[in-house]
């Protein structure tokens, strides 16, 4: 049993994805990471921390990234996980996610990429419910974005300053 | 004289390790008259215990009952003790091993040095000898009074090594050693060579790298040390200051918690943990608060809980439930600050403190696991050493011994039970090697001329922060017929005897005064040194200014100093009344009694067996096996019937064992290595002379008068349970629900120790009942989960498997109902905040030992021993004598001690089998005067010795003139002063404590009343 | 033996007050036996009068002495150079003892002890009266149980109204003697004994008679 990550990490070091983070480097914009509970501390530990933190690296450049404390198998729990958020215990959820909510805010991140769908609902939710500056994005999204691949509707989540990067219109592709 | 077996060869034991367990397995083997060789990479013995400021569970530093025996003129010349040597390769077999040593070159002639320090002074870059002052480095740590007592070079340091070479008032220097290789013959090894302990660096959520106020429970002792980096002031390695507010987190490297942590529990950490705690609160500030963050509290040894107990109450060090996530120092913040939750309630806690200590686990160090295995020893996963289930001391190496915390983290006592339990079995294999003894002057046997005193001020500044030894020596001068008064720091080191015999031999010194710590540890010391320098050991006197004065008036210096004074004045005085007493050398019997047929008896008999002594072994009931009859298996699976049954063979059908029976002990006298005791076998009276008693009566399992036992049957003891699951799968396949409480009956107010082995019971039933029945719930309801060592790897296995563990708190029990065919049991789950009813098909309650109060106390009557307050025999020193009793010749071992697991007891019969040997080594023995003489022509009959003698000793007997007097033998007299105190005519007086003595000591401290 | 019991401190305070030399005398037979003045009892009451005048801020010298016995010359003589030298003597043997002493010597002799009977221990610490030395021993036909000395009335011939349960009206801890005696006869078979009467006793053997003497003719010379 595998995680992606793995295979973002090997394929973009084998030159199979060819990501690139130019479009970041005049931006600067700020991005932090989530480390996924199942992922990282209960499964494979910082080793995929460090793929997932090399694949980002990449993608929006090293230097546009600020993690969070503590981080990698250290990293707290956002709250979204194991039904907590189909629960219906809203504002328990909620108060647990404040943590994570005060890390992030901690970072000064414009975004936290999240790379579990369980933790972007939860950040997601909890940047707004307290008020935060940052938006939630999935790291495929960013992949995309790198890749010149994601389209016009594929930019929910993206804020205003990346709603228009790289917009990839395959219809009027070659 | 011994009769060379087959078996035992001409060579030396090997003893790899020269810290405490190595120090002792040596100095076992050299007492019993066998050559040993004992060997340490560092440049002095003495180990990781030397690094410690205190140890639990006494809080003193204790060297000074170890270390003065390892001098080179003590052990009969049996002992060859090499530092800075490693074994480079090993051949052969068991009785037959060839080693090589190799020794690095010190560039110090170790006879020459005198440690004057000079060549440290000129050339401090290649000369070492002080500790360390980097707190983080364990292993540069030598005690300042180290053995050998000589400096090392480094000389691939010295860029001038022939002013390096001159400098040495001595000429000690030798620029141009060099490495020694030597081949030695063993018949067998002991690998005492210690552990390393965990790093906690790779943690960085513990901050130990980045953060200075971090440090691991090794480096916290050198803080607290006086030999240590500050001098022994508790101060933050950030910025100096004092701390206010402690922390320590628990297991860090072991229970399989943390990367690269061993899955095994390092047994030693929680005792410790509340000792540095203990330790901070009383000697630097009683206003420092101390935390520790724990999981279980493993306070399980012999008055451990009472230990924890005063940690708690007394001393007021918090504990908290709780494994912190983090230990960080957020930006512009001074204090490190730790986060954490507690059961209660699901919310952070973040709270500041100054220092954190990380109680750091032991692991396998890698040297000696690179040892270990060219030895072909049979390995764990994790580098310790896999050893019997019933032998702790043995691998899989046939003459290859391990002891201490090379076989796996434990404390000191334990590690001295094994070590002479490795030096048991070692030395079985190597005969004993006459040597001649060393000539002694004559001792004049009147004390020749006026008398002469010198007062010897031998106490430790660390041990006595209140007192001004300068003052007290300059005092000592002024009292009259006092020649000589000096201080000796730090007398736990050979080297300073001699210094001692110096100043005694200059001034014509003929009786001396202690100042030191208490005539227990100071007095048999000093009598061996009074010998060689011709004087009577009986003119002697130890005023004990350590606990008398420094240490019960710490806090009140004036006090302490005046008091001080006033001791050493009232020994001058009562020494200089003391009388030149004779001891009579006297044939030794060199039979042994073991009292308790039970495993741990039987295991001490063949052992003392096997190794030429007659050995009488008396059993109360008409069966051998003791408690151990009851048990099935082990928790690792050993056939515990098995064993029984063939330690049961062995001894019935041994030459050297006479086996009794239906037999109990009725009336004892003597002293060691000529007891005589009288048996009652089966009724008929027996007499039997022996040269050594080994105690090893058992416990008995509780049954206290809770949760329904005894009264519902579903409800059972662990013991009982484990009866079931074995012998009734059946039924135990039938189970739903399991419910086990632990501490039925043990740290309570009628109980207040652990019994150590319910913990590692309970989980051994719950394994064997899902090996039966997979689909059983059971939960145990625990308030510390004591599993510790290796039974910590099969609490890990029961929880993977299911069992639910739940914790209780003293204040809140579980309740047990009966319901129809069911119990009901009752308990709060913290975590869920409610409680909850099992219907259990089975109560299994861990009830644990007491102590066989009724006959220990029989026994402790006749024999004349202490008991402890809960009723277990008193062994002479918790820490570094656990199986010696305060009785000269007696020994114990097994639950008789203190409540353990079969491969303990057996360990500590094996223990007790050596220190025995110790005695029974002897061919005569010296008759020491400590008994009470009558004077006849005073005596006026009135039978009232006769009455008070506990051990009913004294006897009207009539003299020459036909008058009847009483007499007192010398031989059956204990010396205990009863009837001294008693007679109403006088006529008695107890030598060594003469009533002129002991007034004179009055008259002194009442001057100024009297005049 | 002959028990005793020592005087309050007070009192002897009281005795020796007017003198600053004593010489403070022990026995070693009865009294010692009984702990109440042997050489420990000596050495015991000579530091408790000392520090009684250290506090009191009197000057007192104390010679501490033990006698085999203090009822025969001979051993009191052995004393002449001590009692020389003191004011006064006080006595820690027994009746005899002192009377010897004063005899002997002519210097005032004070008793330390209230001497009380002739007993036996029962067990360690413990002593009670036996004999009340009436000079004409009936024990023989008594079973081995004086009425003289351990029945309160002194009755020859049976228990009186006040024995009730084997104990004497005067008190629960006595238990009566004739009760006693009765039990002994028939431990013995002896009963028949019991219905002899015993004349009423001739107590000019005793005490009655004024003081007593004993002169052997083959002893004395």
């Amino acid at each position: 049993m595998k995680s992606i990550y793995e295979y973002y990490a090997k394929w973009i070091r084998e030159g199979k994805l060819k990501v690139s983070s130019d479009w970041n480097k005049e931006r600067k914009v700020k991005f932090t990471i989530q480390d996924p509970c199942q992922i990282v501390r209960k499964t494979f530990g910082d080793p995929i921390a460090d793929d997932l933190r090399y694949v980002i690296g990449k993608v929006v450049g090293e230097e546009n990234i600020i993690e969070m404390t503590p981080n990698k198998s250290n990293n707290y729990c956002c709250g979204g996980g194991g039904g907590f958020l189909q629960s219906g215990f809203t504002e328990a959820r909620r108060a647990y996610g404040k943590v994570k909510f005060d890390q992030i805010m901690e970072t000064g991140a414009d975004y936290c990429i999240t790379g579990c769908h369980n933790c972007h609902a939860q950040v997601h939710d909890i940047g707004h419910h307290f008020g935060g500056h940052y938006s939630t994005v999935h790291i495929w999204t960013l992949i995309c974005l790198s890749l010149g691949v994601l389209g016009p509707n594929e930019r929910a989540y993206l804020g205003d300053d990346l709603k228009d990067v790289n917009v990839f219109h395959p219809e009027s592709e070659h | 004289m011994q009769k060379k077996t087959k078996l035992q060869s001409n060579g030396s034991v090997l003893v790899v390790g020269g810290g405490l367990g190595g120090i002792r397995a040596a100095l076992d083997l050299a007492e019993a008259r066998k050559d040993v060789i004992l060997v340490d990479k560092a440049p002095c013995i003495g180990g990781l215990m030397t690094q410690l400021d205190r140890t639990f569970p006494t809080n003193n530093c204790d060297l000074c009952t170890v270390a003065p025996f390892t001098a080179k003129d003590s052990r009969g010349g049996h002992l060859d003790m090499r530092g800075l040597t490693t074994v480079t390769a090993v051949k052969g077999k068991e009785g037959n091993f060839t080693v090589s040593l190799m020794t690095a070159p010190r560039f110090v002639n170790v006879e020459k040095c005198t440690a004057c320090g000079e060549c440290q002074r000129k050339y401090p870059e290649c000369v070492s000898f002080a500790p360390g002052l980097d707190p983080r480095a364990p292993t540069c740590m030598r005690y300042p009074k180290a053995t050998p007592y000589a400096y090392v070079i480094d000389m691939a340091k010295c860029a001038d090594k022939e002013g390096l070479k001159q400098c040495c008032p001595v000429g000690a220097i030798e620029t141009d050693a060099l490495p020694k290789v030597e081949e030695a013959q063993c018949g067998s090894i002991i690998l005492a060579a210690g552990a390393a302990l965990f790093d906690p660096s790779h943690l960085d959520y513990f901050g130990y790298a980045a953060q200075p106020d971090v440090v691991t429970s090794l480096e916290y002792e050198r803080i607290l040390s006086a030999s240590g980096p500050t001098g022994g002031k508790l101060l933050r390695p950030s910025n100096g200051q004092p701390p206010k507010k402690v922390a320590w987190i628990q297991c860090v490297g072991s229970r399989g918690l943390q990367k690269g942590a061993g899955a095994y529990c390092s047994s030693a950490c929680c005792m410790f943990a509340l000792k540095e705690a203990m330790v901070t609160r009383e000697r630097f500030d009683s206003e420092i608060e101390t935390t520790i963050f724990y999981m279980d509290m493993r306070a399980f040894g012999k008055d451990y809980e009472k230990y924890l107990n005063r940690a708690k109450e007394q001393y007021g060090v918090r504990l908290v439930h709780s494994r912190p996530h983090d230990v960080l120092r957020p930006v512009g913040m001074d204090k490190l600050q730790i986060l954490y939750t507690v059961d209660e309630a699901p919310k952070h806690i973040t709270e500041e403190f100054d220092m954190v200590v990380l109680s750091t686990g032991f692991k396998m160090n890698e040297d000696v696991k690179k040892l270990a295995e060219d030895l072909a020893v049979e390995l764990y996963a994790d580098g310790f050493p896999k050893t019997d289930c019933f032998n702790a001391v043995a691998t899989s190496v046939p003459g290859v011994y391990v002891c201490g915390t090379l076989q796996g983290g434990k404390d000191i006592p334990e590690t001295m039970t094994q070590a002479s339990a490795a030096s048991c079995l070692a030395g079985a294999k190597v005969a004993v090697t006459p040597r001649p003894k060393a000539e002694l002057p004559a001792v004049t046997p009147e004390c020749a001329g006026s008398p002469r005193v010198g007062v010897l001020v031998t106490l430790c500044d660390h041990e006595s922060t209140a007192l001004d030894t300068t003052a007290l020596v300059e005092y000592a001068k002024s009292i009259p017929h006092v020649v000589c008064a000096a201080a000796f720091e730090a007398a736990c080191d050979p080297s300073s005897f001699d210094a001692v015999k110096a100043a005694i031999l200059a001034n014509g010194v003929n009786r001396v005064v202690v100042a030191g710590s208490s005539p227990r540890y100071e007095l048999e010391k000093y009598q061996a040194m009074l010998a060689p320098v011709g004087i009577n050991k009986y003119l002697i006197e130890v005023a004990n200014i350590r606990e008398q004065a420094a240490w019960v008036h710490a806090g009140e210096p004036a006090a302490a100093n005046a008091k001080a004074k006033q001791l050493v004045a009232m020994a001058v005085a009562g020494v200089m009344a003391a009388k030149p007493l004779a001891d009579h050398v006297v044939p030794a019997n060199k039979n042994a009694l073991v009292v308790g047929g039970g495993v741990t008896g039987m295991t001490a008999a063949l052992e003392l067996a096997g190794q030429g002594a007659k050995v009488c072994l008396v059993e109360k009931t008409a069966e051998l096996g003791g408690v151990a009859r009851n048990l099935v298996k082990t928790i690792e699976g050993g056939d515990v019937q098995a064993l029984i049954a063939d330690l049961v063979e062995k001894t019935t059908s041994h030459p050297n064992i006479k086996v009794f029976t239906a037999t109990e002990i009725v009336d004892h006298s003597g002293q060691v290595g000529l007891f005589r005791t009288g048996l009652s076998v089966n009724g008929a009276y027996k007499e039997i002379e022996h040269g050594a008693t080994i105690l090893a009566t058992g416990a008995t399992p509780n049954q206290p008068q809770a949760f329904l036992l005894g009264e519902n049957s579903r409800v059972c003891t662990q013991l009982d349970l484990q009866k079931v699951v074995n012998e009734q799968p059946k039924e135990v396949k039938k189970w739903k629900n399991v419910v086990m409480i632990q501490c039925v009956g043990s740290r309570d107010a009628d109980n207040p120790n652990c019994s150590r082995l319910c913990c590692q019971s309970s989980i051994k039933n719950a394994l064997a009942i899902l090996k039966e029945n997979p689909n059983a719930r059971i939960f145990v309801l625990y308030r510390d989960l004591r599993t510790y060592g290796r039974f910590e790897e099969y609490y890990q296995k029961a929880r993977e498997l299911g069992v639910i563990f739940v914790r209780y708190s003293v204040d809140n029990p579980p309740k047990v109902e009966a319901a129809g065919h069911y119990a009901n049991v009752t308990f709060t789950d913290v975590i869920m905040g409610r409680q909850v009813v099992v219907s259990a098909d089975c109560v299994g309650l861990s009830t644990g030992f007491v102590a066989s109060r009724k006959s220990n106390e029989a026994l402790a009557k006749v024999f004349g021993l202490p008991l402890t307050d809960d009723g277990y025999f008193a062994e002479m020193h918790v820490k570094l004598r656990p199986v010696d009793m305060d009785k000269a010749g007696f020994f114990v071992a097994g639950c008789a001690h203190s409540p353990k697991v079969i491969a303990e007891n057996l360990t500590q019969a094996r223990a007790a089998a050596s220190r025995a040997m110790t005695v029974l080594a002897n061919d005569t023995l010296v008759q020491e005067a400590k008994f009470a003489h009558v004077d006849r022509a005073r005596c006026a009959a009135c039978l009232v010795c006769v009455r008070a003698c506990p051990f009913d000793v004294p006897q009207i007997t009539v003299d020459d003139k036909g008058l009847g007097r009483s007499y007192i033998d010398p031989v059956k007299c204990h010396g205990c002063g009863t009837c001294a105190a008693e007679c109403p005519a006088k006529a008695i007086q107890l030598n060594q404590f003469e009533d002129v003595q002991i007034l004179s000591s009055l008259d002194q401290l009442l001057a100024k009343v009297n005049a | 033996m002959i028990t005793a019991e020592r005087k309050p401190l007070e009192e002897l305070l009281g005795y020796i007050a007017p003198y600053s030399r004593i010489l403070l005398l022990g026995c070693n037979e009865c009294v010692t036996v009984c702990a109440a003045g042997g050489r420990k009892e000596v050495g015991l009451l000579a530091s408790a009068l000392k520090m009684a005048a250290r506090k009191s801020g009197k000057e007192l010298q104390i010679v501490e002495h033990t006698l085999e016995r203090q009822c025969d010359p001979e051993y009191v003589e052995e004393v002449a150079s001590m009692v020389a030298q003191a004011d006064a003597v006080v006595s820690m043997a027994c009746g005899c003892g002192v009377q010897q002493m004063a005899m002997r010597y002519a210097k005032p002799v004070f008793p330390a002890l209230n001497t009380k009977f002739m007993g036996g221990s029962e067990r360690q610490g413990v002593w009670d009266e036996r004999c009340a030395g009436c000079g004409n021993c009936l024990l023989g036909v008594t079973g081995g149980i004086c009425p003289i000395a351990r029945c309160a009335k002194r009755l020859m011939n049976g228990p009186c109204g006040g024995s009730a349960n084997g104990v004497c009206e005067i008190t629960p801890d006595v238990p009566c003697a004739w009760h006693l005696i009765w039990e002994r006869l028939e431990e013995l078979g002896q009963t028949e004994d019991y219905l002899e009467i015993i004349p009423a006793k001739d107590w000019k053997t005793a005490q009655g008679g004024g003081p007593r003497k004993i002169i052997r003719e083959d002893l004395a010379e």
